[in-house]
């Protein structure tokens, strides 16, 4: 059945997934990672992304971090449109403009990142619910997010099974070998270091993190069928995020808001209140 | 078996919504239709995108190769800036070290040769010149990184250096084989 959402579900929401965005903007301020603080950069990457293609044949990412003003313009637009929809998330019109200010964010960072950092997601369509008025929609919105959600973990872990990388006994050091190079090299003594140099030497238990969380990926699949193990699957989700940052040294703020979807949230605040349902949808 | 098919899709999430809420219902299926085909291909497309997450099967490589970084003579590790910063900055730095060591080739050609042959060579040519990083680029790159470093650090830079440094694992330990210098800047 489509979620239906009460009005007060619908602010707490908006103020969780927002105040999410707001802490995940003002890091990347404090660090540097806004467009106007990246000093007009001139390497790029497009890959093979269309959309990337777009902008670059439209030369958006130059005009945009080559004129300091709208690139400090677009970071302030997004910022603030991501505070006021906090303060205020029964307004569509900060949801809409933070929905389209965080695309070109999005696309012009992750060109100049030379990076195709597919985490930053969560900060582009967590807030697409808060952008339709209609009640109804909003719940069919975070209806859709949470099959998104299912589908972002089990594909990951479907993945592994069909190109058969669960059953490769190296996989894990070579993640290992490939990605922690620099901290091996420069910290060798680091608590972390020394947990990889372990994994490295006992190939069998980096091989079974590896196969542990296939299957815990693999397993989002319930979450198709039902929701009754929604509250399972969001602590699933979390704990994969504490391996792959113990495992990888790879810690995604940004996409951890969209597990939050997989919690109940139109049964919050239920006592005395019916949820807003459109006549369309009271049939169901 | 049609009306099977037909009705068990009207029960699923999907068909309620397109009884509904025909517009956003239509609109969920194109979606859906379009992250399918994207799977299918494997072409990422914002936002078709596909969550590998580390499936590839990986197999031991002989070498592996990392970009170091000096500024006023002292090594800048990643783990020097904050993180985003040091993200941004090293892996823009991987990307320069691979064109280096590609002799500036970059992957669109063969993909658009691939997958828009229908194209004339000319307009082939102009879309892998506008996307491309080319060699005389270069200077304004260094000077990028002077300023993005100076920007991050907060302190003025009088010399950078950028070297590959190539590695092998020996007994799970690595160890280096070869350094090379690919940008030595004097300010």
């Amino acid at each position: 059945m489509t979620a239906l959402f009460t009005e007060k579900q619908r602010q707490l929401l908006g103020r969780v997934i927002f105040g999410w965005f707001v802490v995940a903007l003002l890091w990347r301020w404090s660090d540097s990672a806004m467009i106007s603080q990246l000093e007009q950069p001139v390497l790029g990457n497009v890959y093979k992304d269309l959309t990337f293609w777009l902008f670059e044949l439209a030369r958006i990412p130059a005009f945009v971090t080559g004129q300091y003003a709208v690139a400090l313009l677009l970071d302030l637009v997004v910022t603030t449109a991501a505070l006021l929809a906090f303060l205020q998330p029964s307004k569509v019109v900060y949801a809409r403009i933070y929905c389209l200010a965080i695309l070109f964010y999005f696309v012009i960072f992750t060109t100049y990142a030379n990076y195709h950092y597919r985490p930053i997601i969560g900060l582009l369509v967590a807030g697409l619910p808060f952008a339709f008025r209609s009640m109804p929609r909003f719940g069919t919105f975070v209806q859709v997010l949470r099959y998104y959600v299912l589908f972002l973990y089990a594909s990951a872990g479907l993945y592994k099974v069909m190109r058969g990388s669960w059953l490769n006994v190296d996989q894990m050091t070579m993640i290992i070998e490939k990605t922690q190079l620099d901290l091996l090299l420069t910290q060798p003594d680091n608590w972390h270091s020394l947990f990889y140099a372990w994994l490295l030497n006992n190939e069998w238990a980096s091989w079974s993190l590896f196969v542990l969380a296939t299957v815990l990926e693999v397993s989002f699949i319930i979450g198709f069928f039902t929701k009754r193990w929604d509250l399972g699957l969001f602590c699933t989700a979390i704990s994969l995020h504490i391996g792959f940052y113990f495992t990888m040294g790879f810690f995604a703020f940004e996409l951890i808001v969209l597990d939050l979807l997989l919690l109940p949230w139109n049964r919050m605040y239920t006592k005395g209140q019916l949820p807003i349902t459109a006549p369309a949808l009271s049939g169901l | 078996m049609f009306n099977a098919g037909s009705s068990f899709f009207r029960n699923t999430f999907l068909g309620r919504v397109v009884r509904t809420d025909r517009r956003v219902g239509y609109f969920l299926i194109a979606f859906a239709l379009l992250q399918g085909c994207a799977q299918l291909f494997r072409a990422e497309v914002t936002p078709f995108f596909l969550y590998g997450m580390y499936s590839e099967v990986l197999d031991p490589l002989p070498t592996y190769v990392r970009t170091v970084c000096h500024v006023n003579g002292q090594q800048l590790e990643q783990t020097d800036l904050p993180r985003y910063a040091g993200e941004f900055l090293y892996s823009t730095l991987d990307r320069y070290q691979f064109l280096e060591a590609n002799e500036g080739a970059d992957l669109f050609a063969p993909f658009l040769d691939q997958y828009f042959s229908w194209l004339s060579p000319g307009t082939r040519a102009d879309l892998e010149y506008q996307m491309s990083f080319h060699p005389n680029e270069k200077p304004a790159f260094e000077r990028w990184l002077l300023r993005y470093l100076e920007h991050v650090l907060d302190e003025p830079i009088t010399s950078i250096q950028i070297d590959r440094e190539t590695y092998e694992y020996k007994e799970l330990r690595p160890k280096l084989v070869l350094r090379e210098r690919l940008i030595e800047l004097q300010k």
